[in-house]
Order: structure tokens, then C-alpha cells, then sequence
């Protein structure tokens, strides 16, 4: 017996150590890594986009120099212009980011999905771990992400809907580390972006706006605000997000009904309010249910 | 009302009835009855501390619930089932009921047990009621097939789309977790 309690020991002992490093690698933890990953390395590839049988492919550069980002995007089988995102301080945080930054010490994040890790695949010849992320309830989309087991950058990421039907797909076919020289900018049409008022931070309305929805779904908060040329607000719950836009029906002659649209992930839900000369539009990745009942819930004081 | 209805009632509630009770209460019982039986149940929540119901009497609904539903066979008797009938499922609405109470009083609690969303998963969350009366929630939307942008044939809904699209995008690509990618959206589109 005496000889035996040594293995015991011993066998605890890598036990809990196995237990430890299992905790190491919660799917929480892997989408915080993810929500910063893909921004603070430099890379560069070749990366694909598919809607149902349509398929698109481009070349992908990101950059990191003196902290600061520069991205730029180059269609590779179309005629369109290349994007490029520059000087895009590595440190300015998101709200999207801020919300998955913190998803491991406040759980929020698991209230509205289910997190599951999968390991053993490759995607462009890396080693990835696949986080399969689930809606809770009816208002999201599902998404299905795999990410580069060296960097947390999603190497594959398929959204799905509530059905399990794959909506639309990003996947590398090539995915390098590192870049060489720098980035050639010109001719290139420039990306932008627009910070949210620190004091709107986290909050489901926007005071500054004449309208704001009645109803969003739990968990969903401002991300971004109304600038001088549209009437806008989008939402973020940390993984999905919709946005909506508010016009006036003068000129543009409104839809006399509501309209439903959708491409990939994305739906439109075009909504004339009632009595007033006002079309307001949701778009993003959620279902349309989500889309229609904020369009609905959408309160415009006379 | 005789008495040995009343005594059969109470046996009832003890869960002591007889199955020949329970057959007697069934074919005789009136809406005299359904009260006292009402009445039972306040004074044991009274008893036993529970929130009160207060004489919300949802037989009604439950009964109007069951009747829309296509019988499972030709229905023989007609007068026992609307204050007996609902039992088996009052139990599933009253949990709903329940839950709805929380502490505000009973005349605001309307739940909605048919306009619950459907879902493939089963599992859902009841959406939290917008607050506005503008907000009307509906479920309609669900399963519905929404035809993609490109095949819309109003050109200036078309145009919306695309336009709101690339405002979404741009707004979307900081809060993804996907980086720059996210924009292969509008150029696909842009090729089109």
C-alpha cells in the first residue's frame, strides 16, 4: 500500500496540473486574445469571401509600425479599388473590443452565447483551435471562428443562423507573419472611422439623437454615433452588430411598405414610420427578426 | 352547490380525491363551484405566505387555448371542461404566470404564451417588451425568406442598401474582432 500512495501523489500532481493548463485555454479566454490579436501583429495573405456559391478573393496586408496600424485590402478578382486603413493608433480601443476585453471576469458575454472550443484543425497550413459561438436567443447570429493557435487571429470565420446554415465565409488560403517594407498608399481610398463620445459609452440610447429605438436586444450597446452627414447609430454586442440610419422620406421617394433585404450575413429591414415623413432603415449581422422588431420599436416624438 | 361537492373539492386540493370523486366534480360541477375552488387556493397561498393571484382567473384563456386546438377526438361532454379542463395545463401557464408576477401587481401581468417566438434550438428568452408604445414586438419575422439585395427590383432600395451597407461596414470593421477583412463585403458588392 505504502508503495502504492508515491504514485497516487504523483498522479494528482498531473492532474491538476492538466487541469491548469486546461483553464488556460477557456473559449473566453481565446476570444479576448482574439478581440486585440488581429490588430497588434503585422501579417499578410490571401484571403477568401463567399456567399452562398459566390466566391471572392483578396490580398490582405496589415501592418504594425510605431504602434500604429496600417491595413489595406486589394480585390483580386474584380475591378474594385483597394482599401487601406492608416495611422491607426494600435491603442485606441473599441467598444466591440472593450466588450470581449473583459468577457472573462464579467460573464456577460455568456449570457447571450454559449462558447465551445474545438481543437485539431488546420487553415492555411496553421494549427488553429475552432471557437463555436452560439446564440442564447433568437436575436443573434451564430458564428463559428477559427483562430491561429499561435495569435488568436481568426484564421476562418463562418456565420451562421439559427438553422445552422452557414450565411457567408472568410478564410484565409494563405496567412504569413510578418511584412516586409511598407506599404504603398497611394491611389488608395482611405477608411474611416469615427470615436464614440466617451460620456455615450455603454449606454442603449443616444441623448443628442430627435429618435432612438424603443427596444434593442439585451446586451447590445452604442458603438458608434451620428456624425454630420447621416442620422445614425450602430450597436455592438461585442461579436455581432447592426446599425441604424434615419432619413427623411423628402426626395427620396420612401417604400410605401416595409422592405427586406439580405447579402451574406447581412439584412435590411427598410421601415417608413408611420404618420411622419421618416424612412428608417436597420442594417447588420443579426436576423431579420432583431432588425425588423428595432425598426418597429424605433420612437420619433412629434 | 351540495356539500359533498364542497368536501370533494377539498379532498381534491389534498390531492385525496377518488378517481369516482374526481368523475362526480367533473360532470356536476358549476361556476359556483370553480369560485369556491378559486377561493381555496387564495386562503392556502394566504396560509402557506405565497403572492396571492388576487382573482386572476385565467380558465378563460386557458380554456379558449384549448378549444382552438383540433381535438384529439370527438369531445363528448362540454360543461366540466372549462373550469376543470385547463388543469393538466394550467401547470405550464402558471409558471409562466408566475414569473411574470415578480412584484407588480396582477392586473398589468399579460403574458403572451402563443406569441412566444419559435425557435429550431428551443431555446429562447422572451423578448423584453419595448417600453414605448410604438414598440410593437412581433415574431412574424422568423422563418420568413428574404430575397438577397440583387435580386430586389426597386433600383432606389437597391441603392440603399448598398449605401447603408458601406456606412455599416466602416462602423462595423472596428467592433468585429475581424479587422479589415469585413470590408470584402462591400467590395464584393461593389463588383457586381
Amino acid at each position: 500500500m505504502l508503495r502504492v500512495l508515491p504514485q497516487i501523489l504523483a498522479f494528482t500532481l498531473v492532474a491538476s496540473l492538466a487541469a491548469g493548463a486546461a483553464y488556460a485555454a477557456q473559449p473566453v479566454e481565446w476570444l479576448e486574445r482574439m478581440s486585440h490579436g488581429h490588430r497588434e501583429l503585422s501579417y499578410q495573405g490571401i484571403v477568401t469571401h463567399q456567399i452562398e456559391d459566390q466566391l471572392a478573393s483578396y490580398r490582405i496586408v496589415h501592418q504594425v509600425m510605431d504602434g500604429r496600424e496600417f491595413e489595406r485590402l486589394t480585390p483580386l478578382d474584380s475591378e474594385g479599388s483597394e482599401l487601406v486603413r492608416k495611422g491607426h493608433s494600435v491603442n485606441c480601443v473599441h467598444p466591440a473590443e472593450r466588450l470581449l476585453r473583459g468577457v472573462s471576469q464579467k460573464g456577460d458575454f455568456a449570457r447571450y452565447y454559449d462558447l465551445r472550443l474545438e481543437e485539431g484543425a488546420r487553415v492555411a497550413g496553421r494549427d488553429v483551435v475552432t471557437l463555436h459561438i452560439e446564440p442564447r436567443d433568437v436575436f443573434r447570429l451564430g458564428y463559428v471562428i477559427s483562430l491561429d493557435a499561435q495569435t488568436a487571429i481568426p484564421l476562418k470565420t463562418e456565420t451562421v443562423d439559427q438553422r445552422d446554415q452557414v450565411l457567408e465565409r472568410f478564410q484565409f488560403m494563405l496567412f504569413e507573419l510578418g511584412v516586409a517594407g511598407e506599404l504603398n498608399q497611394d491611389d488608395a481610398r482611405e477608411v474611416a472611422h469615427h470615436n464614440v463620445v466617451t460620456d455615450q459609452e455603454g449606454k442603449p440610447v443616444h441623448p443628442g439623437l430627435s429618435w432612438n429605438p424603443g427596444w434593442v436586444p439585451e446586451g447590445f450597446m452604442l458603438a458608434d454615433t451620428a456624425d454630420v452627414q447621416s442620422e445614425a447609430l450602430s450597436y455592438t454586442d461585442g461579436i455581432s452588430m447592426f446599425s441604424v440610419f434615419m432619413e427623411s422620406a423628402n426626395g427620396v421617394s420612401p417604400p410605401s411598405t416595409a422592405v427586406a433585404m439580405r447579402s451574406g450575413a447581412t439584412v435590411s429591414y427598410t421601415y417608413p414610420i408611420p404618420d411622419r415623413d421618416l424612412v428608417a432603415t436597420v442594417i447588420g449581422e443579426v436576423p431579420l427578426l432583431t432588425a425588423e422588431q428595432v425598426a418597429k420599436s424605433l420612437v420619433v416624438p412629434q | 352547490m351540495s356539500n359533498d361537492l364542497r368536501e370533494s373539492l377539498s379532498a381534491l386540493m389534498d390531492g385525496e380525491a377518488s378517481e369516482l370523486e374526481l368523475r362526480r366534480l367533473m360532470r356536476d360541477s358549476d361556476d359556483g363551484d370553480a369560485a369556491y375552488w378559486g377561493r381555496l387556493h387564495r386562503q392556502r397561498s394566504a396560509l402557506l405566505g405565497e403572492p396571492t393571484f388576487n382573482g386572476m382567473d385565467i380558465s378563460a384563456r386557458v380554456s379558449s387555448a384549448i378549444a382552438a386546438e383540433a381535438p384529439l377526438a370527438p369531445a363528448s361532454t362540454r360543461d366540466w371542461r372549462k373550469p376543470l379542463g385547463g388543469f393538466a395545463v394550467a401547470a405550464s401557464v402558471a409558471a409562466l404566470v408566475v414569473f411574470g408576477l415578480g412584484g407588480g401587481s396582477p392586473a398589468q401581468v399579460t403574458p403572451e404564451v402563443a406569441d412566444a417566438p419559435v425557435v429550431q434550438n428551443g431555446r429562447v428568452y422572451l423578448a423584453s417588451p419595448a417600453p414605448s408604445t410604438a414598440g410593437t414586438v412581433t415574431a412574424s419575422a422568423a422563418g420568413v425568406a428574404v430575397p438577397r439585395y440583387q435580386q430586389v427590383g426597386d433600383e432606389q432600395s437597391r441603392e440603399r442598401f448598398e449605401r447603408f451597407l458601406r456606412q455599416h461596414t466602416e462602423r462595423a470593421a472596428l467592433n468585429s474582432g475581424q479587422g479589415m477583412v469585413t470590408y470584402a463585403r462591400l467590395v464584393s458588392h461593389g463588383a457586381e
